[in-house]
């Protein structure tokens, strides 16, 4: 990229408004050209400090993809209780919106703007490899029990903030009305959502397709589940056909088009967005809604919902109950440091505090996340009492895929969120799984 | 039948057609409205042509406490008018230097003017955004402004269309009086093209309040949400609810909508003035 | 030099924010589409012409987004006689008349993302607005699932776009109709013309300008429409509703291949400027740029 000199354009500026004086609309263009030149002094120094300080005032921006984040950041006063400690810092927080997180990151990367601590989920730590610091040497990094798993090229890259699991939320009462045990194979799980089809009282399962990402219990996690391998999308990437029957991909699409053909997600799960389908389930209109542990905060902040009468169970996927039961155990959120950062030490420092036992754990139990640090454990309360006590239960810790995969996911336009919107739609699976097979070989054919 | 009767038949069709219009305008508008007062459990069980039972505000107190629209307000607020005198400033001169002069480059500025006109947006956001953060402008509310003020076509031809109208022989006769180029422009040129200021106004201001991406991805700071992104982080927060977001609707339109209906005979008249005179 | 003068500094910051937003971002897009950078690495190789050649023959959603472009360009196009009729009829002396031309400017004028979102609900499967109005007139066999049914998605939305824009062009022709001369009329009137000779021969010479600058629009529109279905349906289901526009950005930041992107950016300038050429030659009116 060649990087126009800012000394330069700011000359360029200020000849610019001098241009805009010329023909006499001097009023307009003398308060112009002020409000420029104090945009134009990089930071205006005016920090209120009582007492001069040794350090330099230092501002560093964090930002965060949900709203949920947010309210708690600000529930628990993040500001503040930062600056109690580290007077200088000031951390500014930026919520940004979800789906066009990535996409703002890639553009403000081009052009050297990112923030001063990045968080970032685990398939995108390759992506930004190049240009986020190794965090090896950090205490917080150190004292991880997943940080290790995530290295990208022997490095520690990023520190994930939570840990969670999948599950099915369930309403007890409906299950209880249809005479519904909590279901242990694939098989059960299906029944229990046709029986409660049969009733026409209730949707069995909320789902909000129109959004795409909501069925990614499914769609993203169940081939994972059913190879019983967390980095399914690496060992996907060395096979020539994985939409074959008898590969593990193949065989969990085959399930997840047997429970979207029961047609036991209400009359169009294609034209309900996400929101609705959330109101759907709290409104006791839906029986189930899949989503992961951090839906337990979100049910708890809506309106009139009876939360005695939630419950929560792991998505069963496997055959028999002599199989494993394989169930997936998410990390999200890591944080890492841009090499841009103007402040690397003071953004080091943040992350060790935020994982530091006076915040962290306060944070995690607002939040209902389970601890990815060392000896901190969580206490999540009776929502998911039971939903542990499976047996044979074996936890997949969930991964983003390799390079290789990255590159075939990008040349074909892999994406296992639209072929569920696709699978929904009633689009002939096997023609689809065969088209698959066809560009994914043709892809790995081209891999270098 | 009678010609009187034709003639009446063509105007009671007429009518039906031009309610029928009105209906589909105001149909979608009302729905929303009434949705706003109403609550969730109201809004999935009837019938959503049914008035509200009563006229309470609550989700409006819960939106305008949640999504700082009010900031939200006066940040567009703040982009429209200083966009919109901006763009009359850039807009004349250029329309005055193009349609009164003749000089080597103007092929060439035509074309620029076009080429913005049709530049594939996104994608272009990489290398604008590096110029706008060499500028010193990310993070301001500048940043938009300075994309705005950038490339207007359509105001250049307005412009432009316009000044035709105004005939040379008054720009002569000012400098036979011995008025400078700068004071005929100033003078004569800039007063006359207000009516079509006026035009341009409304279509920049409609352009500059409902841009979305621009003020996003330059301002992420949350002071600097404009009406547009505050309704976009609003629609995804939690409070997505129809009830709420209903709500939040109806807050970002209302603005707009009492200027413009205040307004409507001077913007109407700006427009028939300003817009073709061909 | 006075004229030097007037010209250099009348000119200089138009022609200096053009360079800085326009040229430069278009040069830098022109570079790129021959690149293969994925928009983070630090490292561009040069491949020549395959990201262009590639964008056709390796996803057969391009052609599709395409076709959707072409629904919204169809539609706005068919709109165009219908909103110049409706203009006549304003334009002649009804009752209410000031207040129908409030109301069919009104949509303009309201911010579009949230027309956007009003129309989401209003299409919404779960005690949606449409699907109510149909229930309540009997006409429940016409139910649709408005926004996933992938025969309908498109036109659905591309009634609010119509929905949105029609009364702008409806008061831009309006506009022009009342700068054609009375006394044109009132001498086709002693001619007597039919009002059918009227409206070939003062009406449609009267607002050819204003079909023009609607037909450029028209053009540019359709190619770049972004915001109807990137907030209603993200391009849904699958990538049947999907735009240019959207799966062009999809490309860059989902799938990281910002050359292939560049180049589909290229692609669609080149699309407009044929479009809008082609259009020129077909109704023999002269363009913007020929003043």
């Amino acid at each position: 990229m060649q990087q126009v000199r800012p000394r330069m354009t700011r000359i360029l500026c200020t000849l610019m408004i001098t241009a805009l004086m010329v023909p006499l609309f001097s009023a307009c263009g003398s308060k112009e050209k002020s409000d420029v030149e104090k945009e134009q002094s990089a930071q205006p120094a005016t920090q209120q400090e009582q007492k001069v300080e040794e350090k330099e005032p230092v501002t560093l921006k964090f930002p965060i993809w949900s709203t949920i984040t947010e309210d708690l950041f600000n529930k628990l006063d993040l500001v503040n209780e930062y600056k109690k400690e580290h007077p200088n810092v000031t951390i500014e927080l930026e919520l940004l919106k979800d789906t066009e997180y990535e996409n703002t990151m890639k553009i403000r990367n081009s052009a050297n703007e990112l923030p001063d601590i990045l968080p970032l989920k685990s398939a995108w730590l390759i992506n930004f490899k190049d240009n986020i610091l190794p965090l090896d040497d950090l205490d917080a990094a150190k004292n991880n029990m997943f940080a290790a798993d995530f290295k990208v090229n022997d490095h520690i890259y990023g520190v994930p903030e939570s840990q969670f699991n999948e599950f099915v939320w369930y309403r007890k009462s409906v299950f209880q009305e249809y005479g519904l045990e909590i279901p242990k194979t694939w098989g059960e799980f299906v029944t229990a959502a046709k029986k409660i089809k049969d009733g026409g009282k209730y949707i069995p399962i909320a789902m909000g397709g129109k959004d795409a990402w909501p069925d990614y219990p499914f769609n993203e996690f169940m081939p994972s589940l059913v190879a019983g391998d967390g980095d399914y999308w690496s060992t996907m990437a060395t096979i020539d056909e994985p939409f074959t029957k008898g590969q593990a991909y193949y065989d969990a699409y085959a399930k997840i088009q047997e429970l979207y053909d029961a047609k036991v997600m209400g009359p169009d799960p294609l034209g309900i967005g996400f929101d609705q389908s959330k109101l759907m389930f709290a409104s006791k209109q839906a029986a189930m809604i899949g989503l992961g542990q951090w839906f337990g905060s979100d049910l708890k902040s809506m309106k009139d919902v009876d939360m005695n009468d939630v419950g929560a169970f792991l998505l069963p996927v496997r055959d028999s109950e002599s199989d494993p039961f394989n169930t997936i155990s998410m990390v999200d959120t890591f944080f890492t440091i841009p090499k841009t950062s103007k402040y690397p030490e003071e953004a080091k420092e943040f992350i060790n505090w935020f994982f530091s036992d006076a915040w962290y754990s306060k944070y995690l139990t607002e939040a209902q996340l389970q601890s990815t640090v060392k000896d901190v454990k969580i206490d999540l309360g009776p929502m998911f009492k039971g939903a542990f006590d499976m047996s044979n239960l074996n936890y997949v810790l969930y991964k983003g895929g390799s390079e290789d995969y990255k590159k075939i996911e990008s040349a074909i336009k892999f994406d296992v969120k639209k072929m569920g919107q696709d699978m929904m739609a009633g689009k002939d699976f096997n023609k689809m799984m065969q088209e698959m097979n066809n560009s994914w070989k043709n892809a790995r054919s081209k891999l270098k | 039948m009678t010609p009187r009767l034709g003639v009446a038949v063509k105007k009671l069709a007429v009518y039906v057609i031009l309610i029928a219009i009105c209906l589909m305008i105001f149909i979608p508008l009302l729905i929303t409205l009434f949705a706003s007062f109403k609550t969730s459990m109201e809004i999935g069980s009837e019938f959503s042509l049914k008035p509200p039972g009563s006229f309470d505000f609550d989700n409006y107190s819960v939106v305008l406490e949640k999504g700082k629209f009010l900031q939200g307000f006066g940040n567009s607020m703040f982009l429209v008018a200083v966009s919109v005198v901006i763009n009359a400033l850039l807009g004349t001169m250029t329309a005055y230097a193009i349609n009164r002069f003749d000089f080597r480059l103007k092929k060439i500025i035509l074309g620029l003017f076009v080429a913005g006109m049709i530049m594939p947006g996104m994608i272009t956001e990489i290398s604008r955004f590096t110029v706008i953060k060499n500028l010193g402008l990310y993070n301001t509310i500048w940043a938009p402004i300075v994309i705005y003020a950038a490339a207007n076509l359509v105001q250049l031809y307005i412009y432009t269309q316009f000044i035709n109208g105004i005939p040379k022989e008054l720009d002569e006769s000012a400098m036979l009086d011995g008025c400078s180029y700068f004071a005929v422009f100033n003078k004569m040129i800039f007063p006359l093209l207000l009516p079509a200021t006026a035009t341009l106004g409304i279509i920049k201001a409609v352009d500059v309040m409902n841009d979305m991406y621009v003020p996003y991805l330059y301002m992420p700071s949350s002071t600097l949400r404009t009406l547009t992104t505050t309704l976009m982080y609003f629609s995804s927060s939690k409070f997505g609810s129809w009830d709420y977001l209903s709500a939040a609707i109806i807050l970002v339109m209302l603005p707009t909508l009492v200027i413009y209906l205040l307004f409507s005979k001077y913007i109407f008249k700006g427009i028939v003035a300003g817009a073709v005179k061909g | 030099m006075q004229r030097n003068i007037l010209l250099f500094s009348f000119l200089f910051v138009p022609v200096l924010l053009l360079l800085m937003f326009v040229l430069y971002p278009l040069f830098e897009l022109i570079r790129l589409s021959f690149t293969d950078w994925n928009g983070m690495d630090a490292k561009q190789v040069y491949i020549g012409f395959d990201n262009y050649m590639k964008m056709f023959t390796d996803s057969s959603d391009v052609w599709l987004s395409l076709r959707n472009n072409g629904f919204y360009f169809l539609f706005h196009l068919i709109m165009i006689p219908l909103e110049l009729a409706v203009a006549v009829v304003l334009d002649s002396k009804i009752r209410a008349n000031k207040f129908f031309k409030t109301v069919v400017f009104m949509p303009y004028i309201i911010n579009g993302v949230a027309i956007s979102y009003m129309f989401a609900f209003f299409y919404s499967p779960i005690n949606g607005g449409l699907n109510g109005i149909l229930e309540v007139l009997g006409l429940e066999s016409l139910i649709q699932n408005w926004l996933t049914d992938e025969s309908i998605v498109n036109l659905s939305l591309v009634f609010v776009s119509i929905w949105r824009f029609s009364g702008f062009h409806i008061i831009l022709f309006l506009a022009g109709l009342q700068s054609i001369p009375q006394d044109q009329f009132e001498a086709a009137k002693i001619d007597g013309a039919s009002s059918i000779q009227n409206f070939w021969y003062i009406i449609v010479p009267g607002v050819k300008k204003v079909l023009e600058v609607l037909l450029f629009l028209n053009v540019v529109g359709a190619l770049q429409v972004f915001d109807i279905p990137y907030i209603m349906t993200q391009g849904g289901p699958g990538h049947a509703s999907s735009t240019f526009t959207l799966y062009t950005l999809e490309t860059a930041f989902k799938f990281n291949n910002f050359g292939m992107a560049s180049a589909m950016g290229i692609t669609m300038l080149v699309l407009i400027i044929v479009l809008n050429s082609v259009q020129k030659r077909l109704f023999n009116l002269k363009g913007v740029d020929e003043e």
